[in-house]
C-alpha cells in the first residue's frame, strides 16, 4: 500500500460519511432528557437511545466490524451510560460520554477476543469487508480499503482505536484524545505507530 | 449479499437493541437502601407468590397471598422467567384458580409473559380477566367513590380480555381495552379499545414482500387526496401504516392519519392509536405534534385521567414545546 503511494485520508474520504448525530430542532433537548434519564424515566431513555443508536452502530461497526460484536457493543455502551449519568456532569456531552465508553468497551473486547484466540479458546474472525467497504466508492478505493482494513485489524487496540477514529470516524486529535480519554500527544503517538504499522508515513 | 453495515442498521434492528438496553436496564437497576428494605419486607410475600404461582398443588391454600408496593415497585420473577412488576401504591394478589391466576386489586402492574402453550395464566381487575399465553401488557384499576376503571394495554403480542362474563375480545399489541363501572349500574359494555389504524386481514396469506416502488406510490397517492379527499387520504395512509410497518415514513404516515381523523373526518376517538403509532415512531419530527394532539383528543373524549397523563408527560418532554400554553390548560 504504502509502495504504491496511495494516500488512506484522501481515499477514505470518498466512502460513504453518515451523519454523527440527528437531533431536530422540535424534538427534546439532551439536557432535559439527560435530566429525566436520571430519574428513571423510561421514556426519556428511550429517547436518547433512539437518537444516538445510529450514531453508535455505526461506530460500533467500525471499530467491530461483526453483526454480533457490533449488537453487543451498542448494547452494552448504552447500559454503562444511562446507568451512570450521574457521572456525566454536563447533560449536553451525552454523545461524547456515550462515545467514550463504547470506545473503551471496544478496546476491552478486542483485547479479549485476541486474547481467547491465543489461548486457543476462539478461532480468528476473518472481517466481512463488504460489511465496512460502501459498495458507492470506486472498485480500486475499495480495494485499497479492504487491504487497510485487514492490516488495521492486526494493530494493537489502543492504537487501533485512535486510527479509527481519527480516520475512519473522522474525529479531530482533539476528539479522538476525549473520546479515549488520554492526552493528544499520546493520540499522536498511538497515531503515528498506526502510519508506521501501516506503512503510510506520518498523516496526523 | 453483504451489504455496508449503515443499510444493516434497521429499525427493527434498533427495536431489538432497544429492548436489550431495556432488559439489561431493568436487571442493573441501583438498589438503594430503602429500595433494599422494602424487597426485604416483601420477599416474602414474593416467595410465597412464586411458589403458589409454580407449581401449585393447592390453589385454594394460597388465595390471597399479596404483594402491596408503598413509593417503589416492586418486581416478581417466576420460575418460568415470567416478570411481573408491581408499580407504585398498587397491590397484587393470588386468585384460586387452576394455572396461573393473579389480581390486580389496585394501582397498576406491567406483565412481560413468558410463551408457554400448556398453561392458563390469567389476570383479573374488578369485573376484567386478561387471558395470556405469551406477550408483554399493563393493567391499570383505579377505585374510586362510586366507581371503577380497569384499562390494559398491550406492548407485545395479542390477549384475550373478558368484561363483566361477557363475550371474549382480542385486544392486540398496539391496542388500550379501558372500561369504566358504576357503584350501581350493570357491568357496560367495553368502552374504549382502542383500534390498530386498519384490522388485519383474518388469514394471511405468504405473499411476495411489497416492493419499495408500491410503498412510494401508496404514500404519494396519499399524499395526494390529503388536499381534497380526506377520507381517501385517510384510506391509504392507514394501508401504508399496515403493509409498510418498517418503513421510515410509517410514522409520518400514522401521524397524518391521526390528523385527518381528528381535524378533517370528526373521529377523534379514531385518532388515538394512529397519533400513538406516530409517538412510538423513531422518527421523531411529528412527535411533538403527536402528543399535544393526543392531550386534545383525550381532552374532548372526557378521558381526563389519560389527558392528565399524557398532558403531564407533554410539560416534561417539551418544557419550551410550541404547544406549551395550550396543553397547560387541558383537562384541569
Amino acid at each position: 500500500m504504502a509502495a504504491s503511494g496511495y494516500h488512506p485520508v484522501v481515499s477514505l474520504a470518498a466512502a460513504k460519511v453518515i451523519p454523527l448525530r440527528r437531533e431536530r430542532a422540535d424534538e427534546p433537548s439532551d439536557e432535559v432528557l439527560v435530566g429525566l434519564a436520571r430519574g428513571g424515566d423510561s421514556e426519556a431513555r428511550e429517547l436518547l437511545f433512539r437518537r444516538y443508536a445510529r450514531m453508535l452502530n455505526h461506530l460500533a461497526f467500525r471499530l467491530l466490524p461483526f453483526d454480533d460484536e457490533a449488537d453487543d457493543l451498542v448494547q452494552d455502551a448504552f447500559i454503562a451510560a444511562l446507568t451512570s449519568l450521574h457521572r456525566l456532569n454536563e447533560a449536553a456531552a451525552f454523545p461524547g460520554f456515550l462515545r467514550s465508553i463504547a470506545v473503551r468497551l471496544a478496546s476491552k473486547r478486542i483485547r479479549r477476543r485476541r486474547m481467547l484466540v491465543r489461548l486457543g479458546f476462539a478461532k480468528a474472525r476473518e472481517v466481512d469487508l463488504d460489511l465496512v467497504v460502501s459498495r458507492d466508492v470506486a472498485p480500486d478505493v475499495a480495494l485499497q480499503l479492504r487491504a487497510l482494513y485487514r492490516r488495521i485489524e492486526e494493530l494493537d487496540p489502543d492504537v487501533r482505536v485512535a486510527f479509527v477514529l481519527r480516520y475512519v470516524d473522522g474525529a479531530t486529535i482533539p476528539e479522538v484524545a476525549k473520546t479515549t480519554g488520554v492526552s493528544e500527544g499520546t493520540v499522536k503517538r498511538r497515531i503515528q505507530r498506526a502510519n508506521e504499522a501501516l506503512g503510510i508515513g506520518n498523516a496526523t | 449479499v453483504s451489504v455496508p453495515f449503515e443499510d444493516r442498521v434497521t429499525e427493527a434492528r434498533l427495536s431489538r437493541q432497544w429492548r436489550n438496553v431495556r432488559d439489561g436496564l431493568e436487571k442493573k437497576r441501583p438498589r438503594r437502601w430503602p429500595v433494599v428494605l422494602a424487597a426485604a419486607i416483601t420477599v416474602g410475600a414474593i416467595v410465597a407468590i412464586a411458589f403458589a404461582v409454580w407449581p401449585r398443588p393447592s390453589p385454594a391454600a394460597w388465595s390471597g397471598t399479596a404483594v402491596e408496593t408503598q413509593a417503589t415497585e416492586q418486581q416478581i420473577e417466576l420460575a418460568d422467567g415470567t416478570r411481573v412488576v408491581v408499580e407504585p401504591e398498587s397491590r397484587l394478589s393470588v386468585c384460586a384458580e387452576a394455572g396461573v391466576c393473579l389480581v390486580v386489586d389496585r394501582g397498576r402492574a406491567r406483565f412481560d409473559v413468558t410463551k408457554d402453550q400448556d398453561r392458563v395464566f390469567r389476570v383479573r381487575a374488578g369485573d376484567v380477566e386478561v387471558r395470556v399465553v405469551g406477550t408483554r401488557f399493563t393493567v391499570t384499576h383505579r377505585v374510586e367513590t362510586g366507581r371503577a376503571e380497569t384499562v390494559v394495554e398491550v406492548n407485545e403480542g395479542v390477549v384475550e380480555v373478558r368484561a363483566g362474563g361477557g363475550d371474549p375480545r382480542r385486544v392486540s399489541a398496539g391496542q388500550r381495552f379501558a372500561m369504566t363501572f358504576g357503584e350501581n349500574e350493570p357491568p357496560p359494555e367495553p368502552n374504549a379499545v382502542e383500534e390498530p389504524v386498519e384490522p388485519e386481514p383474518a388469514v394471511r396469506r405468504p405473499t411476495e414482500p411489497p416492493s419499495q416502488e408500491e410503498a412510494d406510490a401508496l404514500f404519494e397517492e396519499a399524499r395526494a387526496a390529503r388536499a381534497g379527499d380526506p377520507a381517501l387520504a385517510a384510506q391509504r395512509y392507514g394501508e401504508f401504516v399496515r403493509r409498510f410497518p418498517r418503513d421510515p415514513r410509517a410514522g409520518l404516515a400514522a401521524f397524518e392519519l391521526g390528523r385527518i381523523r381528528m381535524d378533517s373526518l370528526g373521529d377523534p376517538a379514531g385518532a388515538v392509536a394512529p397519533l400513538g403509532r406516530a409517538l412510538r415512531s423513531s422518527g421523531g419530527a411529528f412527535r411533538e405534534d403527536a402528543l399535544a394532539r393526543l392531550v386534545r383528543v383525550h381532552a374532548r373524549l372526557g378521558n381526563t385521567d389519560r389527558c392528565t397523563e399524557l398532558r403531564e408527560r407533554y410539560l416534561r418532554l417539551y418544557p419550551s414545546g410550541a404547544y406549551r400554553a395550550a396543553v397547560a390548560g387541558l383537562c384541569p
